[in-house]
């Protein structure tokens, strides 16, 4: 009776394995980053770079692509050109050329919230020209797959939240959000090497204007607390008090600072007349100056944090202005009238009619919390 | 049918494994989708329905734990036939267990459909259902014992889980749960209603009362296990609310599996596998409870012996499996116990309550007429 149990078990065992599909590794075709473009005919392109698991294959990185009327359709079509099974469960990237992303992108975001294989941490990102671009270089000049070098140069080294990192869901929550504008980081290939280029401001879905690259850290300010960034601040001599011009005799004051702590925050102040208050919190740590100054002197270092607030204030304030002429509002200040408002609501075009007419007083506070190791 | 169970005291189980009986058979399939339910009624106010929802749960409670304490030891189906005579009371028994068969029904059919769509699209349910029922058959042929036993060590094991919401938890967006209180009245309790499906499951207290051995410590563990599942589903919705967009929760099926996918470890890419199958172990108490309470009813009822009953359940629920395929008929299986159940779970014991009491007031006299 003991043996018969037993038997039965390990037959059990034995038939039901067969149950799921086995899937090699080598077999695999694992897609990590993909760019999605449409070709002259209106269909959909997609190229994708591909893990290589082959011991053999002289690069790291295979790309593939195809075209269809919708994306899966697309990897479909890439399938037939492919030795491999292509998976998608390690999706790291999805790169828009700047075309699709300027016709909206919601077409191309039903599968990323449909198909459950498809991992949330993907990353957003827009390509200056083309998607496919990007993925047709010359790829013998990095030395790790082509997928995971796009991935990284987004996210260098530890995992972040802030832009340039823009999630799917993140994207996806300020599509659907009312009171706050999506961006994404643009890419380009800049002597054949891909990099980071600017900001995509979006109305919705679809892609409407761009900042240049150093505007991005204003905005990953105001959208969570930033942590071990690095600000370049390039002050002209105007612009100081009248004791650090008496102390040089170079035309600007260059400086680099290490961000210890930087936080934004909106306040309506009074909602008739949609006043608002933007407080930004900058803890600076100094790594590089040039000229110096005696920093051990609670004057010059207070002179040098007045002129910086100054400079960020400024900054802030044409970036606001622009987009108030483009009326997207990618610093939510949606969110804040939202709470204040009726109900709870607040429907994408009662925003539009009031963003452009908010008044925003802008309240930047710098300190230089260290000046590293020597203080001249 | 006698009235008080006979049980031998080596099946016995302590008051203590109440906790881990209540909150897994409370936590099962139902929480995996419910923020979007309760924020579709309730909106911000969500967590105030919740809590509504948890003490509306404690007075029922208690109010059980009255018309069980007015007996020596009888459970629901012994107490029936006791107030409505044998013909109606084995009748309102049968309901009893065909809602916790049916609630059985949709906790399987929902859980085969997060399978298909998560990790294995082609699998057929038969086969689904009969690797879940080996299990489940295995646990109860082991009588009450083995399925507390069972119970404690899967909630112990899977409660890691929880942990996994630290994600979602650092990128949530604490603004959309402003402004508090905004939500009106009847909303609220719409939402609370919500919560009805995935709270419910405590009803099991009926039939596994009787077991307890020392019943003068059953209230700590009970209020305590309570608080426990509302605690859980609290966490699980406010982040749900302040981690995807209004809009977007209202489309998302399974927030809690879309939650847990944010977590990516170095050496563990996907989670949310692993996830979708420990889920298998948050489930499967609830399953094996469900379906000792059937036996066990059947059993009370019309003395049919449990190793038969289970036998002839496992072959039913493994045909009727093969009939839902699509969402819309899963929803109507769980839309059917959500509120039919609603009234067994959630109304009936305050109806019981009074006959109760009547009952027990006139049959005093009686007594002290014959001293």
């Amino acid at each position: 009776m003991k043996l018969l149990r037993l038997s039965i078990s390990l037959i059990i065992l034995i038939v039901l394995s067969s149950c799921i599909q086995p899937l090699q590794l080598e077999d695999l075709g694992v897609v990590i980053s993909r760019g999605v473009d449409k070709n002259e005919e209106e269909k959909i392109e997609v190229n994708m770079a591909v893990l290589q698991f082959n011991k053999d294959s002289p690069s790291t990185t295979k790309t593939i692509d195809g075209v269809g009327e919708t994306i899966q359709g697309a990897i479909k079509n890439a399938n037939t050109k492919a030795n491999q099974y292509l998976a998608n469960g390690k999706l790291e990237l999805e790169i828009y050329g700047r075309q699709v992303a300027e016709e909206g992108l919601e077409p191309f975001i039903d599968t990323l919230r449909r198909d459950a294989n498809i991992p949330s941490t993907v990353f957003l990102a827009v390509s200056d020209t083309t998607a496919k671009e990007i993925f047709t270089i010359d790829t013998e000049k990095i030395d790790i797959n082509l997928g995971q070098f796009l991935h990284e140069i987004i996210q260098p080294g530890p995992e972040k939240r802030l832009f340039p990192v823009v999630t799917f869901p993140r994207f996806l929550y300020t599509i659907n959000n009312s009171g706050i504008e999506p961006v994404l980081p643009i890419m380009e290939v800049k002597d054949g090497n891909p990099a980071l280029s600017g900001v995509a401001l979006f109305k919705g879905d679809k892609m409407v204007s761009e900042l240049p690259l150093k505007d991005a850290i204003l905005i990953s300010i105001m959208e969570g607390t930033v942590r071990n960034e690095i600000i370049e601040i390039t002050i002209p001599k105007e612009e100081l008090s009248a004791e650090l011009q008496k102390d040089t005799k170079r035309d600007r004051l260059k400086m680099t600072f290490i961000i210890e702590q930087a936080r934004g925050n909106n306040i309506l102040t009074n909602k008739e007349e949609l006043k608002y208050d933007t407080k930004i919190d900058l803890k600076l740590n100094l790594i590089e100056i040039f000229p110096t100054y005696k920093l051990e002197e609670e004057k010059v270092i207070n002179d040098i944090e007045r002129a910086i607030e100054k400079h960020i204030k400024d900054r802030y304030e044409t970036l606001l202005s622009k987009l108030k002429e483009l009326n997207i509002d990618t610093f939510g200040y949606g969110i804040k009238y939202r709470i204040k408002n009726k109900g709870g609501k607040l429907t994408a075009k009662e925003w539009d009619e009031l963003f452009p007419k908010i008044d925003t007083t802008i309240d930047v506070k710098a300190e230089i919390i260290r000046h590293g190791s020597v203080h001249r | 049918m006698e009235l008080n169970v006979s049980i031998k005291p080596g099946n016995r189980i302590r008051a203590i494994y109440l906790f881990f009986i209540i909150i897994s058979v409370q936590i099962g399939v139902g929480i995996i989708g419910a923020p979007r339910f309760i924020y579709m009624e309730a909106e911000r106010s969500a967590w105030l329905s919740i809590l509504i929802a948890f003490l509306y749960i404690c007075v029922l409670v208690s109010c059980m734990l009255i018309i069980l304490k007015k007996y020596d030891n009888a459970d629901l189906l012994g107490i029936q036939v006791d107030l409505f005579g044998n013909f109606f009371g084995k009748l309102l028994g049968i309901v009893f267990l065909v809602h916790l068969g049916l609630s059985m029904m949709s906790i399987l059919l929902t859980y085969i459909q997060v399978i298909q769509l998560f990790l294995y699209h082609a699998m057929p349910n038969l086969l689904i259902t009969s690797l879940i029922m080996i299990l489940v058959l295995y646990t109860v042929y082991g009588g009450i014992r083995v399925i507390v036993g069972v119970t404690f060590i899967l909630f112990l094991i899977t409660m890691w889980i929880l942990t996994v919401l630290y994600d979602p938890f650092l990128r949530a967006n604490w603004y959309n749960l402003l402004p508090l209180f905004d939500s009106s009245l009847p909303d609220i309790l719409k939402g609370t209603r919500a919560t009805s499906y995935t709270l419910a499951g405590f009803e099991i207290l009926w039939l596994i009362y009787p077991f307890i051995q020392n019943k003068n410590k059953v209230r700590l563990p009970i209020f305590l296990g309570l608080a426990f599942t509302t605690i859980i589903l609290l966490v699980v919705t406010v982040l749900s609310i302040s981690y995807f967009s209004a809009e977007g929760l209202k489309t998302i099926d399974w927030a809690v599996l879309i939650l847990v996918k944010n977590a990516s470890f170095t050496f563990l890419e996907r989670l949310d596998y692993i996830v979708v199958v420990m889920w298998l172990m948050i489930i499967l108490p609830n399953l094996t409870l469900l379906m000792w309470g059937m036996t066990f009813g059947a059993k009370r009822l019309f003395k049919v012996p449990q190793k038969i009953s289970i036998w002839i359940l496992t072959v039913l629920i493994l045909i009727l499996v093969n009939f839902f395929h699509y969402d819309y008929q899963i929803t109507k299986v769980t839309d059917l116990v959500a509120r039919f159940g609603f009234w067994i779970t959630y109304v009936y014991p305050f109806l019981l309550l009074p006959i109760v009491l009547i009952k027990k007031r006139q049959k005093k006299p009686k007594g002290s007429d014959k001293q």
